[in-house]
């Protein structure tokens, strides 16, 4: 099996490899699949998921309404739900023909692909779940981290601080899968995403309770919890563990939400160990 | 079978009073005998008396259990050989609607037209 | 002289103090590690913090920020610092001893220069309250502006919708009438009594021909336009003749006379064609010179419907005329009856029949002609 960068041709012409500005590499008998979180797109795993192209075919993607999707594409009755965003997950997957794959989510894309992995149980039989959080916001006997006026606040600075929002990522663009001329190469302009649109991911992400989506499942289970997060904490991703028998639980020695970027090397290791 | 009797006979079907009056005027002037009701039921009603009835004449926005449209279906199960003349104001109908070859005229209707459109149902 | 005061100055200009360039700096600074802990802050920002140095030493940035900045900056800024090395422009509030939050402006950039020992997050914020303040005053005006056309747009659906409702009921009552007076016509009467028949009949054609165009303007309005209803196997002149009959009963003293020449069978909308004809009569009796005949001329030639309507009388001034089928025209003469919609309606009607209606006006005649293709451009169904 050669270890070449192959961009799969065919993988390029459907609908949903457009509408999801798929990147596919690598060539392997397994398939790695890595979903972004809240915030980002799929630039977030440019320092891990080169690590794997000469093992595994590795697909990347964005979620409608992120980085070079395609916003005409995005509808609120679909992606008001965890539901929605797996719905695609799971068509992605099927018209790459994948079985038995690897997925790698982060944030709100852990509960994404367990949803996903449970539908339709044939795609994936491993996940890595990073940094997950099945409810932000705190209950009676659990701690979320957040409150839910604290959630609330959230939604109404992404709300009234568009400019906040758009000064923070590139001006925002109408999406355009068709950017020949990035090729490959990542540009300055990471991260960019509709005001709305992210506005009501966030209101998915945030305000969702997948506590119910969590037990036990077929595939094999890796949570990466990072050391120091605000978003997700130690106590979320342990919870998480507990719930899902037989999965195994690493803590990576890093800081931030993102080890995939803030401690890529790390996060390599401990995925790598468990494929 | 066909019909072969010369039309003599129609029935119409006007809410309106003075609108009725008005269409029951124009036909007796040339020459039809005419049955007057307000209203669906008071049509079915007449028909049932097995009158001789030859024509129904109907306004299709009428109070009642049915429109003049529901009417003219109603009739043509029960009585298929009965022509059908719809008429209104505010929907126009299709000849494509009307079962029976059924015609259609748009309020207001004058007495010429009105009168051509009777002849219209001639036998073949 | 001039040299040695130029050697002292540019001597002076080498020797920059740049420890208390950074710490007094217009900006507050802030270093930090890879992880985003902080290493060393400037005065400025300390003074804006009210804190006090070895406060801030230590922490996280995030955690100078409400909890919505702290998801804000895990889950957007972190992550680009990471990836793009740089961050410009974010608009982020910290939140100053006391509590209260103060809006910032920040950049940032992600040195990975060779030496590890310096810092590598290197933030400059600034204050940003009154830019914030305008901003969202910005906002809310645009956002009071969209809500105002909303409402606006609204409430002139409702008015249209009225409108059209309130056309449409008072047909019924019209046509009551309308039967009435055609049944009293035929009743004995004395000479007064026949005149003031003809008056009601006068009245009613006219309320009828209001109510048409004013429904179907407020249709137009909505969006409907003229919807046509064809029936091909219909004769049109009898419903020409009809609308001529109907108004010359109402203009007694009058002189129409009208020419039919169709001959051959015209694929329209007869009630509609009835109503261009109804307008353009009606007119050309109100505007038309009393002493002259009102002539109508409808002819069917080399696959075109022509119908033409002419009266005497002064010519339309020639910057009215193009404005004449604009709605709500009146003219600027003598106050007129009705609402200035009948000839907006009779174009429109032309237009939906893929034809046209224009004027000539000179001081021998003002004629409207309307023209029609006897084959519709795109034979398809309706």
């Amino acid at each position: 099996m050669l270890a070449s960068e192959m961009t799969h041709a065919s993988d390029l012409n459907s609908t949903i490899q457009k509408r999801l500005n798929v990147h596919s590499r690598g060539a392997g008998e397994r398939t790695m699949m890595f979903a972004h979180g809240f915030g980002c797109d799929q630039n977030m795993w440019r320092f891990v998921a080169p690590a794997f192209e000469d093992g595994f075919r590795t697909v990347l993607f964005d979620y409608v309404g992120a980085g070079g999707s395609n916003l005409i594409a995005y509808n609120p009755e679909q992606y008001a739900s965890i539901d929605g965003y797996a719905d695609d997950v799971i068509e992605l997957a099927r018209a790459l023909g994948i079985t038995g794959g690897v997925f790698v989510g982060h944030s709100v894309s852990a509960m994404i692909g367990l949803v996903a992995a449970r539908r339709a149980p044939e795609l994936f039989s491993t996940l890595v779940l990073v940094g997950p959080s099945p409810c932000y916001i705190d209950d009676a006997d659990y701690s979320g981290g957040f409150t839910r006026d604290q959630i609330t606040e959230l939604l109404d600075f992404l709300d009234s601080n568009h400019l906040g929002w758009s000064e923070a990522m590139a001006p925002v663009i109408m999406g355009n899968a068709d950017r020949p001329e990035l090729g490959e190469e990542l540009t300055a302009s990471f991260c960019r995403t509709d005001p709305e649109i992210a506005k009501q991911f966030a209101r998915v992400t945030f305000m969702s309770d997948s506590r119910s989506d969590l037990g036990p499942i077929d595939a094999n289970v890796l949570i990466l919890q990072s050391r120091d997060d605000v978003i997700a904490p130690r106590v979320v991703g342990e919870y998480v563990h507990n719930a899902i028998p037989g999965s195994e639980f690493v803590v990576l020695d890093s800081t931030g939400h993102c080890p995939n970027l803030s401690a890529p090397e790390a996060t390599i290791a401990a995925i790598k160990a468990f494929v | 079978m066909p019909n072969t009797k010369v039309i003599r006979t129609v029935l119409v079907v006007e809410d309106d009073t003075l609108v009725r009056m008005y269409g029951t005027d124009i036909l007796e002037d040339a020459g039809y005998e005419v049955l007057e009701a307000t209203n669906a039921d008071e049509a079915l009603a007449i028909l049932s008396e097995q009158r001789d009835v030859h024509v129904l004449f109907s306004d299709v926005d009428m109070p009642g259990s049915m429109d003049g449209l529901d009417l003219a279906h109603v009739v043509h199960e029960r009585w298929p050989h009965i022509h059908l003349l719809l008429t209104s104001g505010h929907h126009p109908v299709q000849g494509s609607d009307l079962p029976n070859r059924g015609k259609f005229v748009r309020k207001p209707w004058s007495s010429e037209v009105l009168v051509e459109r009777i002849r219209g149902f001639l036998p073949a | 002289m001039s040299d040695t005061l130029n050697d002292t100055v540019a001597a002076q200009a080498v020797v920059l103090d740049f420890e208390d360039l950074f710490e007094s700096a217009p900006c507050g600074y802030v270093l930090a590690d890879r992880d985003g802990r902080i290493v060393r802050t400037n005065r400025t920002l300390l003074g804006w913090l009210g804190h006090a140095h070895d406060v801030l030493v230590g922490k996280r940035i995030s955690d100078l920020m409400p909890i919505v900045g702290k998801i804000f900056y895990e889950t957007h800024l972190a992550p680009t610092l990471h990836m793009q090395g740089r961050l410009n422009e974010v608009a982020i509030e910290l939140v100053r001893q006391d509590g209260k939050r103060i809006p910032m402006l920040v950049s940032a950039v992600a040195n990975d220069s060779v030496d590890e020992a310096q810092p590598r997050l290197r933030f400059a914020m600034f204050l940003a309250a009154e830019r914030r303040g305008y901003e969202r005053g910005l906002l809310e005006a645009r956002n009071k502006a969209e809500a105002a056309v909303a409402t606006e747009r609204a409430d002139a659906e409702l008015r249209e919708q009225f409108i059209a409702v309130l056309g449409h009921d008072l047909r019924n009552p019209l046509a009551s009438i309308s039967s009435g007076i055609r049944m009293l016509d035929k009743e004995s009467f004395t000479a007064r009594g026949k005149k003031v028949v003809a008056l009601m009949a006068g009245s009613v054609v006219r309320a009828s021909g209001l109510i048409d165009n004013v429904l179907d303007f407020a249709r137009g309005r909505l969006g409907g336009g003229i919807a046509l209803i064809r029936y091909t196997d219909e004769p049109l002149e009898p419903v020409l003749r009809q609308v001529v009959a109907e108004l010359r009963s109402v203009t007694p003293g009058r002189e129409i006379t009208a020419h039919y020449a169709i001959n051959e069978p015209v694929d329209c909308d007869h009630i509609r064609v009835g109503q261009l004809l109804s307008n353009l009569l009606g007119n050309a009796l109100t505007h038309g010179s009393r002493d002259e005949p009102v002539r109508i001329e409808a002819t069917t030639t080399d696959d075109e419907l022509i119908i033409a309507v002419s009266n005497g009388g002064e010519p339309i001034p020639p910057d009215a005329i193009e404005r004449l089928f604009q709605p709500f025209f009146r003219g600027h003469d003598r106050v007129r009856q009705g609402l200035g919609l009948g000839l907006h309606i009779a174009s429109e009607i032309a237009r939906a029949h893929d034809g046209t209606l224009v004027a000539r006006s000179d001081t021998i005649a003002t004629t409207f002609i309307f023209t029609m293709p006897l084959t519709r451009p795109t034979d398809l169904p309706d």
